[in-house]
């Protein structure tokens, strides 16, 4: 069970707290939780249950604490800059990324980065957090507009160095 | 238009963290190899064997103590008894809690409950009692040797040493041995227990003698001579000494308004025997010629 969930977990609380010493520890509290009550778990709800526990955890012993929110030193973005130049948007994307994600609600935050950096589609996500498709469908909308207003500066150039990275990538994907 | 502006934004936000965010790596500075051996480590440090830790609210608290109550309460009333005896020489009627009367001979003893009378109507017996039981529930009498069911009727029962005698005077009665026989009983026979747990039962006897006791009216029919003396004994709450041991039978009667000597004056001569007052309340019975 730790094999199979451990780093699912730890990411999600990540994506909440942004954080990674409070989320290695709140990942590992919530297996010694299991552990010491032997809580006898249905595999179809373990998920479900391991994410609460965790949440629950999370709440009660960081929710009053001004937590430092610092995603990007654990989460490295795929870095294809080849010039000075793109390094230095990539740099500066990532930067206004940070400070967006930072002000966005917990909410929003943990569905945006479960759908972007693991991919997962509205109904894995739901199943993981117990809450409808619909909700977190809805949840994503509010996020990518939460980011809509404050990438606003970035937006022109976003599209630019979008398309230029975008350029990049297929050549480099072309090239192998 | 302002709202199309916003939808294209939407959409290049929506496509570029799509890109931004695939292929990304996690560093993590603990790997889940550490945090594993973190958490075995913790788990060895705990004491082995599950710890049951009950974590009591006060309603718990109150439920477990009234639970107990109960219980000490239930278990007083089920087991507290009451004991009646009679010595020597002494006879005694006893009132049971449903107004049941139990004459107690001389020498016996009846136990019995009576705080869970209402629940089962049960009395254990030693010696011998004439009880008169009121209609109700079922009423058992334990002795060593058997025990008597009834469900409301008089009878007498004769519970001592090896004898188990059940006369039935009015209603009908069960009687049980404790090796597993049991009959029914009528009115006017007797059960007697007996060796062999068998249960030998004589119907349409006059059943006077069996308790003519109640009027301090001993009768004896063909009785041998050693269990005449130890009646004697037991009603005037005497001591006889003898040194006879055959067995001859003695058939008369004596009652209870006549004194120790007059009794003896009467008995020992029928049977050739002779009788002499040692102290107070101690006799020596030889026989005639000695």
């Amino acid at each position: 069970m730790f094999n199979s969930h451990f780093e699912d977990l730890r990411r999600y609380v990540l994506y909440r707290s942004g954080n990674e010493e409070v989320a290695t520890d709140i990942a590992q509290e919530t297996f010694m939780v299991i552990w010491e009550k032997q809580i006898t778990i249905d595999p179809k709800k373990v998920k479900g249950l391991l994410f609460k526990i965790a949440g629950d955890l999370f709440i009660t012993q960081y929710r009053k604490q001004q937590l430092a929110f610092n995603f990007f030193q654990t989460f490295q973005p795929n870095n294809n800059s080849s010039t000075p130049e793109d390094e230095i948007n990539f740099e500066e994307l990532k930067k206004a990324y940070d400070t967006a994600l930072q002000s966005m609600p917990d909410k929003q935050r943990i569905v945006f980065l479960m759908s972007r950096v693991d991919e997962m589609k509205y109904k894995e996500i739901a199943d993981h957090l117990g809450l409808s498709a619909k909700a977190i469908e809805k949840r994503m909308t509010q996020a990518l507009d939460h980011l809509r207003i404050h990438l606003k500066d970035k937006i022109s150039g976003l599209i630019l160095f979008f398309i230029g990275w975008s350029l990049n990538r297929t050549n480099i994907i072309n090239n192998k | 238009m302002k709202p199309d502006k916003e939808h294209i934004d939407l959409i290049a936000v929506d496509n570029q963290s799509k890109t931004f965010f695939k292929g990304g790596e996690f560093h993590w500075k603990k790997s889940e190899v550490d945090v594993w051996a973190n958490i075995e480590a913790r788990i060895d440090a705990q004491p082995k064997g599950r710890i049951l830790l009950f974590h009591f609210t006060q309603t718990k608290w109150a439920v477990a103590a009234s639970i107990i109550a109960i219980l000490t309460l239930v278990s007083f009333l089920r087991f507290y008894s009451v004991n009646i005896e009679t010595i020597a020489g002494q006879h005694l009627v006893a009132e049971l809690p449903d107004h049941s009367k139990v004459n107690l001979n001389a020498q016996s003893s009846l136990t019995y409950h009576p705080y869970w009378w209402k629940i089962s109507r049960m009395v254990k017996l030693q010696g011998e009692g004439y009880f008169e039981v009121e209609k109700g529930r079922k009423f058992t009498v334990f002795s060593t040797k058997g025990s008597t069911q009834v469900l409301g009727t008089t009878f007498n029962i004769l519970a001592r040493n090896e004898i188990y005698n059940v006369t039935c005077i009015t209603g009908s009665v069960k009687v049980k041995s404790s090796l597993g026989f049991e009959t029914i009983l009528k009115p006017n026979s007797k059960a007697e227990i007996q060796d062999n747990g068998e249960i030998k039962v004589e119907t349409d006897i006059e059943t006077f003698p069996e308790i003519s006791w109640k009027k301090n009216i001993f009768l004896f029919t063909a009785a041998p001579v050693l269990q005449v003396f130890s009646e004697i004994e037991r009603q005037y709450g005497v001591t006889i000494k003898t040194n006879i041991t055959h067995s001859a039978l003695y058939t008369g009667n004596f009652t209870k308004d006549q004194n120790i000597e007059e009794i003896l004056e009467y008995v020992c001569p029928a049977l050739g025997l002779k009788y002499s007052r040692l102290s107070v309340g101690e006799y020596l019975i030889t026989k005639e010629n000695e």
